[in-house]
């Protein structure tokens, strides 16, 4: 598999008033075709940030440094106009809330059909035909009706469901979806999972998955990392990563679930205004020594993963 | 004295032009005993949190009864319904809509200790006691609503239905917000809670492990009927 994304000390930041908030420090991770990797983490922990710094739609008062390579080009470089190609082209993009991402004044029909007129040069009906079936795939036996619907007269399941055809019916090669399953009862997230499913099967696309529900993650990822406090502390194959977890956070994490006994990691996570020194879990580890409070530790590998962490390294 | 429903049904007329009556519950029946949590599951539009707003007396039925101590509850004189209300209590998906953004936290749990009749003089250990009960830094007391997180917010709308000790709370997915190392705090403190002052709980959940995790017994919705009662681990 060759690699899509390469992305190198990406740090985002923002300065209000005589606070600077770093919302990402630091991250930096790549990317192959066809595969899946799930960034996972705590509200404010940064992962949609990252999302929104690939696809271009950072609030101009954002400090961005580092690197971010898609297919060699570095999209922090290239001009706006060909950052808009690329999006909703070979970048397809699925936002937390479907019910924002739509236009309530247009059809479901217009609105898919708009991404298809505007990237390429098929004709109306050509693209109507193509909306039909891409709402087909997505388990809607009656497109035709579907396409006239407004987002209102639909549910939020049904609506995240459009936002994805609409997202991928160009056959992008790196979809982003930023909490697709956010706000929607269980049938639902099943029927969003169901079509991530179909996608990762069927199309030949990379899918940067970010999601605080780690159910979500479990189902779907092949790489996973886990942020915290703006920052990756654990990142590696997903399997092995739920199996057995090595970072103090991701093992928290991970306790903290009903079905592993709903055991909190005690504290609160730190505003990103004051990060403290040190590592940034070290408030909240039970394990940390002098060394955790002082040094601030660099994400290195360990057997088969990276992970962010003195005390990880030292045994 | 367990707080019951009987045969409770609701009608809603819907429609943005043409009204057309909607069965949002159709004869829903279920008693909560002191000291249990039943947890109660189903999709959106089910009519858990229809049945939820019944039960803390918010909105009224369309038919069938709401008990409590051996009454129905419309048909209490006013000040029994006040009592009802005290002892009933609920806690909402979103606090922060519950919560006056224009107050700072301690002015909102002032109003609650006012509400509840305490006087001025006993205001400070009112609040200290709120804080207590949610486990909460007394520097939350400075701060808006919009500048704390959800998972305080949530402890405070927890701490302020408990001052007016209710016998039954009524939580309508009051952790679909919320972290999962925050929702274990929560659930975690609500247990506590509950074995300190065997209230008896109703959690609306559409997350099948967090209801199994809290309750005694779960209840499922299906279209405005119950459509299993069983205990956690079926």
């Amino acid at each position: 598999m060759s690699r899509l994304l390469d992305i190198k000390n990406l740090s985002v930041s923002f300065v209000s008033g005589e606070e600077t908030v770093r919302a990402v420090t630091d991250v930096s991770f790549d990317l192959c075709e066809d595969e899946v990797l799930t960034l996972v983490g705590e509200t404010g922990c940064g992962k949609s940030i990252i999302a929104h710094a690939i696809s271009g739609l950072l609030p101009p008062e954002a400090l961005v440094s580092g690197e971010i390579r898609y297919k060699e080009k570095d999209l922090q470089s290239i001009p706006e106009e060909e950052r808009v190609l690329l999006r909703g082209c070979e970048i397809g993009i699925v936002l937390q809330n479907p019910s924002r991402a739509l236009n309530p004044l247009y059809t479901i029909g217009h609105q898919i059909r708009e991404t298809i007129l505007r990237h390429t040069e098929k004709s109306k009906e050509e693209s109507n035909r193509m909306v039909a079936g891409a709402l087909r795939r997505m388990g809607f036996s009656d497109p035709g009706i579907e396409m006239k619907r407004y987002p209102f007269e639909s549910s939020g399941g049904m609506n995240q469901r459009f936002v994805i055809a609409s997202s991928t019916i160009l056959s992008p090669d790196l979809l982003i979806a930023d909490e697709p399953t956010t706000g929607l009862d269980r049938s639902r997230i099943q029927d969003v999972i169901t079509e991530f499913e179909r996608i990762m099967e069927e199309e030949e696309m990379a899918i940067i998955l970010i999601t605080h529900d780690l159910a979500v993650a479990r189902r779907l990822a092949d790489r996973i990392g886990i942020m915290y406090a703006g920052e990756v502390v654990e990142m590696g194959d997903a399997n092995r990563i739920f199996e057995e977890p090595y970072h103090p956070y991701t093992k928290g994490l991970f306790g903290s679930l009903p079905e592993n006994g709903c055991v909190p990691i005690p504290g609160v996570s730190p505003p990103m205004s004051r990060i403290v020194s040190g590592c940034r879990f070290h408030p909240r580890c039970g394990k940390r020594t002098a060394v955790c409070e002082r040094d601030h530790p660099q994400l290195g590998m360990i057997d088969d993963r990276y992970v962010r962490c003195h005390l990880c390294h030292s045994q | 004295m367990p707080l019951a429903v009987e045969n409770i049904e609701k009608s809603y007329l819907r429609g943005h032009f043409r009204k057309v009556p909607f069965d949002v519950l159709k004869g829903v029946s279920l008693e909560i005993q002191e000291g249990e949590t039943v947890g109660l599951m189903g999709d959106s539009g089910s009519g858990k949190s229809t049945l939820a707003r019944i039960l803390a007396g918010l909105d009224r039925p369309t038919s069938g009864r709401i008990l409590y101590e051996g009454s129905d509850i419309h048909r209490m004189k006013r000040s029994e319904f006040r009592s009802y209300r005290r002892s009933v209590q609920m806690v909402f998906q979103d606090p922060a809509s519950a919560l006056n953004p224009m107050k700072t936290i301690s002015r909102s749990l002032e109003d609650v200790a006012r509400l509840a009749g305490v006087g001025s003089d006993g205001i400070e250990e009112a609040i200290r006691e709120m804080l207590a009960v949610g486990g909460l830094d007394p520097e939350v007391l400075r701060r808006y609503p919009d500048q704390i997180s959800g998972g305080q917010i949530q402890r405070i709308a927890l701490a302020r239905v408990l001052f007016h000790r209710p016998s039954y709370l009524i939580l309508d997915e009051p952790t679909s917000a919320l972290d999962v190392s925050v929702q274990a705090q929560i659930l975690q403190l609500l247990r506590t809670i509950q074995k300190e002052t065997g209230m008896g709980c109703l959690f609306i959940s559409h997350d099948e492990a967090v209801v199994r995790f809290i309750s005694d017994r779960v209840v499922r919705l299906a279209d405005g009927e119950i459509s299993s009662d069983e205990p956690p681990g079926i």
